[in-house]
Formats: structure tokens, C-alpha cells, sequence
């Protein structure tokens, strides 16, 4: 028996091969149901102009009834985008990453509302806690509760 | 974690709208076939059910969703719950048609685009040929159709001049009883009955409309309804375990153990494990047993598949915690040194200045860099939290 997040994976990847992704998001890498990445770039004007970044998905089997684990690949050379709701080790203090994520959003959903959340952003600077963050976060941003303050983003 | 083969091999029997061609070639089609799949599991619709604001899914899926949190997940309503769900069986019919003539339909489509591409590899004027025959037997197709709403005068004036012409004098001097050739079929009809003869496609089927108002009368007298419900209360006799009653959802802190275990005992479940594990049986027990009852009784499966589904749920939540560690053994060395300073850490006898001294000298020598950051002001308190975190990975 497939389990259902496999089979609603797979729905997921037939139609980014089918239909493409929106502007400015490609597909990397999605050999199994465990973990996807995707490049990301704000496309028009923007802070991020011509900035490329890497972003990780990660599935667990209660997807999507649970929220995939995403961040920002920070490793070999890769950067996570400076922005007053990414940490310099890639996680994102995202509302619907975490408590607002609802079963009904898809991974392009979410590429689509972090490509916003860059776009829309005015100043350039880290989460005011960012270094007492990544000093204890766990390796997993889910496991993480944040607390989300800004409602403008 | 999946391998490639499995991924294609899902992939390759994805079944969803992109099946079908896209809105300029197939106007409809795939619309049609995404409103009716459910917006969390993506399948066509499985128990359908509707909350107060409206949106829709399988029942399965949205108990799952609200035992996570109490919202609609696509327009976010909140204070929903299970009680507010509703079955939608309406929609549970239109997909099981939609099931059943989903492969019809890709056939047509199918055998329809092959047939286009012999066309146009075929020469021109034998197309034309085809294209005549084609539109001939599209007017026939035409006025059949249209007249078949009803026979009054105007219908069966556009009919009559839309046959050939042979036909039409014929017709123009007929009177109710003559009988006529059939423009389709050839056969000898009488003129007042040509009409009903056409619309019934050239089969004419005896007295149709007397068995149907006996039917008609039989359900106004009762005299059927009363056979299908004494056939109805027969099988629930025969079927003890078709009841209706949804189990409710039970508050677990407030029982024991014994309680839990008695609660799986009822529907002969296992009844082994840690309260963690008899806890989630009985949650997922529940929601998939009332998320049968959201479907019709045709639909429903028996209990014995559903203790199935059951038993098939937690090896898959077994294999996911297995599939975490692939290999023990490699981990337990990889992380050695980890580990020697958690068992030094824990060892009573030691002094918490011993402690620190081995806490420091792994930080300093073994330990990634991040992880180094951690251990360096770790309190023996701390060290704990560091063994759940290791052990979730």
C-alpha cells in the first residue's frame, strides 16, 4: 500500500512536469518522496536582485496533514537571503510554515508565498535574535515554535 | 525512504486532470475532474463530506485535518469540528458516475485523437469524401436530437424539412395513419409515430411508458418502498456491524490504560503496546470508522478491511521510525564520542567537575562545530535535552 503523502507527492510532481513552475522557481532535485529542492529568485525590483537561493523540502509520512520541514540551503557556498524572518542557518520564521499551515497548500504554494515574502521586504537585516537562535536551534525547523509578530509580510 | 523505482512507478499511474486535454481542445474536462478530488489527498473524492462553510472533502481527510487543528483548511473558517461535517451524497454519485466513465472517456479522447492523425495523413479529396458522409449523418444526428424534447407541430415541421428530400414528399402528404419510411432505418412506421420513432433512436421498444407509470403508481401507492425497506431492515439483520452510530471522540488524559485497552477491545483490536501507542490505534481507529459512515452503504467497507487499513497505518508508522536509522550500528560509532560523554554526563558517582572536564575535551576535540557551540555551556540539565533531540532525528 502507497501511503497517501506519497501518492499526493507524486500528484504534486506530475504537475510541476506537466505545467512548469510559476516564474522565477525551478525544480532541482526530487528523487524521492522525502526530500525536494527548488532554486528560488525574486523576480521584477527587489532587494534580491539577482540573487539566487536554494530551497529545502522535507516530507514526512503525515504530509499533508503535517507541514513539510523547509528551509533555506546553507551549504556548499549556498546562502540563506538576509531578511528580518530568515536565520543565517536557513530556517524561516514562516506563520504558514507552522501553525497556519493548512493541508490544502502545496509545495508550490509555499515556494510562491516565500518568493513574496522576499519580494516585499524593505530592509535588509537578520532576525533581531538571529545568533541566539542558531546557537541552540534544532537541526529541524519544525521543531522550532516560532512566534510570529509581523502581519505586514 | 522511497527509491527511484517506486517513485516512477507511482508517477507512472498518477491518475489527474492533466489525463485530459487541455481547456482549448476539451472545454470542461479537466475542470471537471479537479472539482472532484478533494484539495488535501488530491484523489477523487472518498466519502465526501461538507463543512458549515461549504468546502468539501473525503471524510478521511478532513478528520485528520481537525484532529490537527479546528479550521477549514481552505478558507481557514474556524471553530469546526467533527460534528459540523455533513455527507455530500450528491457528490459521492457524481463521482462514482465520473469514476466509471473517466476510462470511457480517455478511450474516446484517445481513439479520437489517433483517428485525427490518420485523417491528415490521408490524401485531400478522400478526406472531403469522409467530410460528406460525416455531415450527413451529423444533420440526421441533429434533428433526431432536437426533436426529442417533444412532438409539437413546429418540431416535427424543422424534422421533416431537415430529411432528405425523398422523405419530405412522402411526409408532406401523409395523414396520421399512412405509413412512411423511416429516414433512418428504412422501416415502415406510421406517420403519427415517426416522431417518437425517431426519438427513440429507431428502436422501438413496446409500451415503455405504461411500465413506467405502473412504477410511478407503485411508488405512490407504497407498495415498493415498503419492499425495499423490509429488504433494507433484512440486511441489516444479516450485516450486525452496518449500525450508524459514529463513535465519539474520547478525552484519553482522563482514562487509564485499562480503560484504553478495554475501549480496543470492543472493536477486537490489539490491545499491546505503551499508552502512547493504544492511544494513536484508538484516534485512528476512530476517525476511520466514522469515516466510513460518511459514505453510502454501497460504498462501505466491512470492519474486517477497516481493522486492515488499521494494522496497515501502524506498520507504516513503524517502518517511518526504522527508516530514521537505516543503520544503527554506523550511527552508534559515527557518534561516539557523543555518546561516551552523554554516559560519562550520567554517571552518578563522577563530580560535576569531572563532568565538565570531559564535557570540554569532547567539545574541543571531536564534536562539529555547531554541536560544539551547544555542548560548550552545557549543564548536566541541558544534556538531556540534547538526547531527545538526537533521538528524534
Amino acid at each position: 500500500m502507497t501511503s497517501i503523502s506519497s501518492r499526493r507527492l507524486a500528484k504534486e510532481l506530475m504537475e510541476i512536469k506537466n505545467e512548469g513552475c510559476p516564474v522565477g522557481i525551478n525544480l532541482v532535485q526530487a528523487d524521492d518522496f522525502s526530500t525536494w529542492l527548488f532554486t528560488i529568485e525574486v523576480m521584477g525590483e527587489s532587494l534580491y536582485q539577482n540573487e539566487k537561493f536554494t530551497l529545502q523540502f522535507r516530507f514526512d509520512q503525515q504530509y499533508p496533514i503535517s507541514s513539510p520541514a523547509v528551509q533555506f540551503v546553507v551549504t556548499e557556498g549556498r546562502q540563506a537571503p538576509v531578511h528580518p524572518h530568515v536565520y543565517s542557518n536557513g530556517h524561516i520564521c514562516a506563520s504558514i510554515l507552522g501553525n497556519e499551515w493548512s493541508p490544502v497548500l502545496s509545495v508550490i504554494a509555499v515556494c510562491v508565498t516565500l518568493q513574496s515574502m522576499l519580494a516585499s521586504c524593505k530592509e535588509k537585516h537578520r532576525p533581531v535574535d538571529n545568533d541566539r537562535y542558531v546557537k541552540h536551534a534544532p537541526e529541524n525547523p519544525k521543531k522550532t515554535r516560532f512566534h510570529y509578530d509581523d502581519d505586514t509580510v | 525512504m522511497t527509491s527511484k523505482t517506486q517513485i516512477q512507478r507511482l508517477m507512472s499511474d498518477v491518475q489527474d486532470p492533466s489525463d485530459f486535454p487541455q481547456q482549448s481542445e476539451a472545454p470542461g474536462l479537466r475542470l471537471l475532474d479537479s472539482a472532484l478530488r478533494c484539495t488535501i489527498c488530491s484523489e477523487l473524492f472518498d466519502g465526501p463530506v461538507t463543512l458549515k462553510c461549504g468546502h468539501c472533502f473525503c471524510s478521511l481527510c478532513i478528520r485528520q485535518a481537525l484532529a490537527e487543528k479546528q479550521e477549514c483548511p481552505a478558507c481557514r473558517e474556524s471553530d469546526v469540528n467533527e460534528g459540523h461535517l455533513r455527507k455530500n451524497p450528491a457528490m459521492e454519485e457524481a463521482v462514482t458516475a465520473w469514476k466509471e466513465c473517466r476510462p470511457y472517456i480517455l478511450r474516446i479522447l484517445d481513439e479520437n485523437s489517433r483517428r485525427v492523425q490518420v485523417e491528415s495523413s490521408r490524401p485531400a479529396k478522400r478526406r472531403r469524401l469522409h467530410d460528406e458522409s460525416g455531415s450527413t449523418s451529423e444533420i440526421i444526428c441533429v434533428e433526431s436530437t432536437a426533436s426529442q424534447d417533444s412532438s409539437t407541430p413546429t418540431h416535427s415541421e424543422q424534422a421533416e424539412s431537415d430529411t432528405p428530400n425523398s422523405n419530405k414528399k412522402d411526409t408532406q402528404s401523409a395523414r396520421p395513419d399512412d405509413l412512411i419510411d423511416c429516414p433512418l432505418c428504412n422501416k415502415r412506421v406510421k406517420f403519427k409515430d415517426i416522431n417518437r420513432h425517431l426519438d427513440k433512436q429507431c428502436r422501438d421498444e413496446p409500451e415503455p411508458v405504461r411500465s413506467s407509470s405502473k412504477s410511478q403508481w407503485d411508488s405512490i401507492l407504497g407498495s415498493k418502498s415498503k419492499v425495499q425497506s423490509s429488504n433494507k431492515r433484512q440486511k441489516e439483520r444479516v450485516l450486525p456491524e452496518d449500525v450508524d452510530d459514529s463513535l465519539p471522540t474520547k478525552s484519553y488524559d482522563t482514562l487509564r490504560d485499562k480503560a484504553i485497552r478495554d475501549l480496543l477491545h470492543e472493536h477486537d483490536l490489539l490491545t499491546t503496546g505503551d499508552r502512547k501507542t493504544i492511544v494513536a490505534r484508538h484516534q485512528r481507529w476512530v476517525i476511520i470508522y466514522n469515516a466510513n459512515l460518511d459514505k453510502t452503504h454501497k460504498m462501505r467497507k466491512s470492519l474486517t478491511s477497516l481493522r486492515r487499513d488499521l494494522r496497515d497505518w501502524e506498520t507504516q508508522q513503524k517502518n517511518k521510525t526504522k527508516h530514521d536509522l537505516p543503520d544503527p550500528t554506523a550511527y552508534q560509532i559515527q557518534q561516539k564520542s557523543e555518546f561516551d560523554m552523554l554516559v560519562e554526563a550520567a554517571r552518578p558517582k563522577e563530580t560535576s567537575s569531572a563532568i565538565r572536564q570531559t564535557l570540554s575535551r569532547h567539545g574541543q576535540t571531536e564534536l562539529s562545530d555547531s554541536s560544539r557551540s551547544r555542548t560548550k555551556s552545557l549543564s548536566p540539565a541541558e544534556t538531556v535535552i540534547i538526547v531527545d533531540c538526537e533521538g528524534e532525528i
